[in-house]
């Protein structure tokens, strides 16, 4: 195989470049080991929040890509339809030392270019806040922060970069780089070799990995574990904006935030691990969200019922503290987009950019194509928030529309079989792009119906159905298997 | 679009739903429409293959399908309209409902009277933040159950049951007598938390049952692999050292029922915070005039014959409704769970008419009585929380309260 | 001499005796903490000869369900519980099957016959 520009993991950073790239008239392939779009790590699973930009140190990479990302966020979710809220958040102070903190932060997010930063005490805070706890002293206001949906992005962004001609090779994991002559030819992976020029390496928790497949191992890369709790939709009137405690040395802290779909989630804890594959909860992260949480919104330790899930994520904590994202004299082709911690998902537009200014260094011409499509339709869900007479018209044209499959998060099995059709081949596949089982029962009632509907449309028997691809199997048997035995079923 | 006008509505097909449309129609009420949300009538009983079922109702010993196919056969009989794989979205304060079905695509109904009969959901494993991995292999029991006695499939070999309530009692017995090799049950109290015959379940097979355990930790990345449980101290906190690691491929939850109130809350109808349901007066109508509720949408029966006399009350009283037979309550008496009372239902009663309330109680007593107001009693040898407490009010009792009182607590004297 | 003592909880009514039986010889000696005569005599059977009822799936060919709960016009011996699943996880009945209808008579030589407990439609 023979692309242009390979695109090395399949999160926001590198679904962002390659629908960035999909404008120009390049050859592109990405190749992603997991089975999905946005199955590998830190974009499934993270707060969500479209930063302002007060939180950098000026004049690192991510201070300036942060507050470029969060400009371009309105025009690429109405581009690609995903769901975003610029509903601003408050990082709340307790005590004078803490408001001092927020005198820093703006003056910080000033100089980082951040716009109508205000410092917002009394009674206007509880006006904005109803519920934000008493003892709250002041809050720095940024109105240009907001929500989305991060694996809903990647998809959309994967979605519309497939459309513009990018090729997707997903359970594709790199194995190794070849280099001849100081420059990059070809990576090797589990399903044979890919011959390149150029090699993007977004391997989000295994870039030091990837990177030192290319000889450079100048930087490491630590799973930074964060967890979190989400509440039921029943709360959503409880907060208004995303709540921050004043940050520390190592994180934004622990947040109360409305998610776009309308639940509330806490979170994240920020511990470094050691094995990037262990996105466990525990005990004691989860009572310390809980207590976070509290500390901003009281109310909220009477509502430990309204918990439907918790999760961790793991962020990619780059050794260098910064985000890092450059070429390189040798291996010549090798570009490094590595250590996307926070703020990556708001910075990831301006990552993509930034990558095709330095392809275009590199020498790679890139011209723009007159066909590009910048448009993505998104999947109707018309029981969202539901509209009869846009669920009247789906329905007349697609009777699966009037199949409610999921009944916490009211998803048609229309829905369903429109994400099979765009690449959902698991029930998490489903599940990220309809909501299928995200709701309060948490797929009780909906499981066995996908489980049916996957293996009806894949054309595979329901026992081969994943969760999550690998040997995420949900039902291992047909009825009797174990009393008979392979004897015959 | 299909707008229609009916006289009732029941919400939900399942013992409850069906025994109020019947008893609806019997009453002679004509249009009565059932909306039932999975491909078949029933709600969880045609799942629910073991015996034990119409033991008061028909004194009879039936199996789940057995019990609910006699209600089925009567709605056939009378001709009660229903439909089927028919989700309700919303439901107004008047009464205005809409569903949806891939048949008759959206539907706009209103009704004079609305039957809330939606029974309940299963806890999560999401709602208990149990901590560890997030494997394939985790299921609700009902979803369990469903899986492997209406779908046919094993969901897998190994398996670790989370509570011991009736499901997961029942669920162990099943997976056992499917060859699965049942691992234990694990339950957070210091007593069982199902009826004592489906303790049964569990010494047949020779189950160990961990009381005053609860999982600490799922282990897997893929499927299911292990899951550690610990021992708790009295306060419920894990004891350090004290874990076990079992390995197991499926991990199934039977971690408590809870009232499915989606609906009602959509409509604003008051609900009690001690039953997670409705409030109800000895009609059985909540607080939204003409809309009734019964089954487990009002509490957590552990019953199926209760929930059927439970939907046959509320369906007569919506007929009654409809027909303008059914006058307002003469006193509206509020009764008040205290002590080792958790709740009372239904919890407004007129004081005219003799009644049976059901209560549940937070811990187990002996030799106890229930105090109704200040001058009835009842002696109950033994009441423990996995078990209903009928509590009959009779004319005699009933003489006995104080006209006057528009609120009555309802307390136990050990 | 042999002597054991055994508990059977009594599922009978919502009480739960904890009845214990002391068992000399393999024969009863002495039955404790029944709280009535129906208690006494379920713990003696108990241990003489428990029964339970039997219900479980079959396998349905080309049904709209794939299995058909079943169940024993009576209850079986305990001890043939696993021997009855495992005679019935070999067969598969055509739809459509009918509520009552007889699946396997006789099952075992035990005396009943195991009944289908709801209909299943042709797919």
């Amino acid at each position: 195989m023979k692309t242009t520009v390979l695109i090395i993991g399949g999160g926001i950073a590198g679904t962002a470049i390659a629908r960035e790239l999909s404008k120009y008239d390049v050859d592109v392939t990405l190749v992603e080991k997991e089975k999905d779009i946005a199955f590998g790590g830190p974009t499934k699973a993270n707060t969500a929040i479209i930063h302002a930009g007060y939180d950098d140190k000026p004049g690192t990479t991510a201070a300036k890509l942060c507050r470029r990302g969060n400009a371009k966020w309105g025009r690429l979710s109405s581009e690609l339809s995903i769901p975003f809220r610029r509903i601003g958040s408050l990082v709340i102070a307790f005590n004078d030392d803490e408001i001092s903190v927020l005198y820093e932060l703006m003056k910080r997010g000033e100089a980082n270019g951040v716009q109508d930063l205000r410092i917002i005490m009394g009674r206007e805070l509880f006006e904005m806040e109803p519920n934000l706890n008493r003892k709250a002293a002041a809050g720095l206001y940024a109105p240009s922060a907001g929500v989305t949906s991060p694996y809903e992005a990647a998809i959309a962004l994967a979605e519309n970069a497939r459309m513009n001609g990018v090729s997707f090779l997903l359970e594709t994991e790199a194995t190794g780089i070849i280099i001849k002559n100081g420059k990059v030819k070809a990576v090797q992976t589990n399903r044979g070799t890919i011959h390149t020029r150029y090699i993007i390496n977004a391997a989000g928790l295994f870039a030091d990995e990837v990177s030192a497949m290319a000889g450079i191992e100048e930087f490491k890369i630590t799973p930074r574990k964060g967890e979190y709790v989400i509440y039921d939709k029943n709360l959503r009137s409880l907060v208004n904006h995303i709540l921050f405690p004043i940050p520390s040395p190592i994180s934004k802290g622990i947040t109360v935030t409305p998610t776009v779909d309308g639940n509330l989630i806490a979170g994240p804890t920020a511990h470094d691990i050691e094995d990037k594959r262990d996105a466990s909860t525990t005990f004691e992260g989860i009572e310390e969200v809980l207590r976070g949480a509290c500390k901003l919104v009281p109310c909220l330790s009477a509502r430990r019922d309204a918990i439907i899930s918790s999760f961790s994520g793991l962020r990619p904590q780059p050794s260098t503290g910064d985000f890092i994202i450059k070429s390189y004299e040798e291996p010549y082709g090798f570009i490094n987009v590595s250590g996307i911690k926070s703020p990556g998902l708001t910075s990831a537009p301006a990552i993509a950019e930034m990558v095709v200014e330095i392809l275009r260094a590199e020498g790679l011409r890139l011209e723009m194509k007159s066909d590009f499509k910048p448009y993505r339709r998104p999947i109707e869900h018309p029981f969202r928030d539901f509209n009869p007479a846009k669920a009247e018209a789906l329905i007349d044209q697609d009777r699966s529309y009037g199949h409610v499959v999921c009944r916490c998060e009211h998803v048609s099995e229309g829905e369903i079989l429109e994400a099979i059709r765009r690449g959902a081949t698991t029930l998490d596949g489903v599940k990220y792009r309809t909501r299928a089982g995200m709701g309060r029962c948490q797929g009780g009632f909906c499981t066995p119906h996908i489980i049916k509907i996957l293996a009806r449309e894949l054309g595979i028997p329901v026992e081969d159905v994943t969760k999550k691809g690998g040997d995420s199997k949900v039902l291992l048997y047909r009825a009797k298997h174990l009393l008979i035995g392979d004897e015959k079923e | 679009m299909i707008k229609r006008k009916l006289d009732i509505i029941v919400i939900g097909g399942g013992a409850a739903g069906l025994a109020a449309a019947i008893a609806a129609k019997e009453s002679g009420v004509n249009s009565v429409l059932v909306l039932e949300r999975n491909p078949e009538l029933g709600g969880i009983l045609p799942q629910c293959i073991h015996t034990g079922f119409g033991l008061h109702y028909f004194k009879e010993n039936l199996t789940g399908p057995e019990y609910i196919s006699r209600f089925i056969s009567r709605v056939h009989d009378l001709e009660i309209e229903y439909k089927v794989e028919t989700m309700v979205l919303e439901l107004s304060p008047r009464r205005e409902v809409w569903a949806v079905n891939q048949h008759d695509g959206l539907l706009n109904l209103k009704a004079d009277a609305i039957v809330l009969a939606m029974g309940c959901r299963e806890r999560s494993r999401g709602a208990l933040c149990i901590p560890g991995t997030r494997p394939a292999g985790i299921f609700t029991a009902g979803t369990a159950q469903r899986l492997m006695d209406i779908e046919g499939f094993l969901p897998g070999r190994k398996v670790l049951i989370l509570g011991s309530g009736d499901v997961g009692l029942i669920m162990a017995r099943r997976f056992a007598m499917e060859g699965a090799e049942v691992m234990g049950v694990v339950e957070v109290a210091p007593y069982p938390g199902g009826l004592d015959r489906n303790l049964q379940c569990l010494r047949d097979f020779g189950i160990p049952l961990y009381l005053r355990h609860a999982a600490t930790f799922i282990h897997g990345s893929d499927r299911v692999e292990a899951v550690t449980i610990s021992r708790l101290d009295e306060s419920g906190k894990p004891i350090a050292g004290e874990e076990k690691t079992i390995e197991c491929d499926t991990l199934i939850l039977s971690v408590g029922l809870i009232p499915e109130n989606e609906l009602s809350k959509g409509a604003g109808i008051q609900l009690d915070p001690n039953t997670g349901g409705p409030v109800v007066d000895e009609n059985m109508e909540t607080s939204i005039e003409g809309v009734f509720a019964c089954g487990n949408v009002v509490h957590v029966h552990d019953l199926v014959d209760h929930v059927t006399q439970s939907g046959e009350v509320a369906g007569k009283n919506a007929a009654k409704k409809v027909l303008g037979e059914l006058p307002p309550l003469e006193r509206r008496i509020h009764l008040r769970p205290e002590g080792n009372i958790r709740y009372v239902v239904p919890q407004i009663i007129s004081g005219e008419r003799p009644l049976t309330l059901f209560s549940r109680v937070k811990k187990p007593a002996s030799n106890a009585k229930i105090i109704v107001g200040e001058k009835i009693s009842i002696h109950k040898r033994i009441v423990k929380p996995p078990e209903l407490v009928t509590i009959k009010l009779t004319s005699e009792l009933l003489k006995k309260l104080n006209p006057e009182k528009k609120e009555l607590t309802v307390t136990m004297e050990e | 001499m042999d002597r054991e003592t055994r508990e059977v909880i009594c599922i009978l009514c919502p009480v739960g005796c904890r009845i214990t039986v002391e068992i000399e010889d393999g024969e009863i000696s002495k039955i404790e903490n029944a709280g009535c005569k129906r208690g006494r005599d379920y713990a003696e059977q108990e241990i003489k000869s428990p029964v339970r009822d039997f219900f479980t799936t079959v396998r349905v060919k080309d049904g709209k369900i794939p299995v058909v709960s079943v169940r024993s016009t009576a209850p079986i011996p305990k001890r043939m519980l696993m021997r009855c699943a495992s005679e019935l996880a070999r067969i598969v009945v055509p739809a459509p099957v009918r509520i009552g209808d007889v699946i396997v008579k006789n099952i075992m030589n035990l005396g009943v016959d195991i009944v289908a407990t709801k209909s299943v439609e042709k797919a």
